[in-house]
């Protein structure tokens, strides 16, 4: 593909990054990126995503907007209320950016549909709310092959953690046991934000080759002592989902 | 610390778990060389708050706790049986799933 000049200026900050370039830039808009989740993750993700000028967009979320997820899901204003979340954010990114091609699915994500939800798709990227969910998608996502971007958050620490399957450790290899039942949370807005930020860099560096991802590493981000620590994760060599003993790498 | 010094291992506590102890991360010496005998160390000295949030109320670990040790998940080695030795490295933190 072509960019115009319009686009050479649009994009040119990031250009200048050192291995970025318009190489950089183009590989960035042949890319197909899933967001699973339009709230409080998803919002920043998918609109850094969008400004870098990924060039297609999959927004997936069932739910529809409500006043109490003003406070952190900055895609959604006073004026979307009730508005399906995956409209409200289309909308918002296609202002943002006009150049990318954005689907929006007003769908629940299962362990049925999601092999129809992420087709052609290049990289996920984790914006749900529930570990149910986010075992569904790591599942498809190392049988597929598809690099996943997990975070999640509590009050002010969100996790993350860059999953490129059979290159590292997967969710499952991390979290064993039986995923919790989902709960409402407290959230500062600011930690997704952080998070969300962090997930669209890590996107941003896969697809452009840039930089080192966080694959092995859960980062673990405290707002309230304003630290970073890592841990250091290791693949489960008899992990049911990721292990070659399990029925997805057979 | 612990009765005796064998074994030491590094105790890191992790998000909430870490403004809930007065000393998050440090090396502990158990008298035992088992996670669960980690454990009955931290039950009883642990801060009550902590433990609250470690605990239930039977002594057993709550369901959203995870623990690693050397970064794998605990329960790859046994759970409260895993066997530990010196130096290890034993990460606790909460499960977090909000988005």
């Amino acid at each position: 593909m072509e960019l115009g000049d319009r686009e050479l200026v649009r994009y040119s900050r990031q250009m200048m990054l050192r291995g970025f370039g318009l190489e950089g830039q183009k590989k960035l808009f042949s890319a197909k990126v899933a967001v699973a989740g339009i709230g409080g993750l998803g919002s920043p993700a998918s609109f850094y995503l969008a400004a870098a000028g990924v060039g297609y967009l999959r927004l997936i979320d069932c739910d529809v907007v409500e006043l109490s997820n003003l406070n952190r899901q900055i895609l959604h204003w006073s004026n979307d209320i009730d508005r399906p979340k995956v409209e409200s954010a289309a909308m918002k990114l296609s202002l943002l950016n006009p150049n990318v091609r954005i689907d929006a699915i007003n769908e629940k994500i299962t362990g049925e549909n999601i092999e129809d939800l992420m087709e052609g798709i290049d990289i996920i990227v984790d914006g749900q709310d529930n570990l149910q969910t986010r075992m569904i998608i790591n599942e498809f996502a190392v049988k597929n092959k598809v690099p996943y971007i997990y975070a999640a958050v509590y009050g002010m620490e969100g996790y993350l953690m860059t999953i490129i399957p059979h290159k590292g450790p997967c969710l499952k290899c991390m979290y064993p046991g039986e995923p919790p039942k989902p709960e409402q949370f407290p959230v500062l807005g600011t930690t997704p934000g952080v998070m969300g930020c962090l997930e669209a860099t890590e996107a941003i560096k896969l697809i452009t080759g840039i930089g080192t991802p966080a694959v092995g590493r859960l980062l673990v981000y405290d707002g309230a002592d304003m630290s970073f620590q890592e841990i250091t994760i290791k693949r489960n060599l008899n992990c049911p989902v990721c292990s070659q003993n399990s029925s997805h790498t057979n | 610390m612990g009765v005796s010094a064998i074994p030491a291992v590094r105790l890191r506590y992790l998000a909430v778990l870490k403004g809930l102890s007065k000393e998050p991360n440090r090396e502990v010496a158990i008298s035992g060389n088992t996670l669960g005998e980690l454990f009955s160390y931290l039950r009883e000295t642990e801060p009550p708050q902590l433990k609250s949030r470690l605990f239930e109320e039977d002594g057993t670990l709550r369901p959203d706790i995870v623990v690693f040790i050397n970064g794998a998940d605990a329960s790859l080695f046994g759970g409260m049986n895993a066997q530990l030795k010196e130096g290890d490295e034993i990460t606790i933190l909460p499960t977090v799933h909000g988005g």
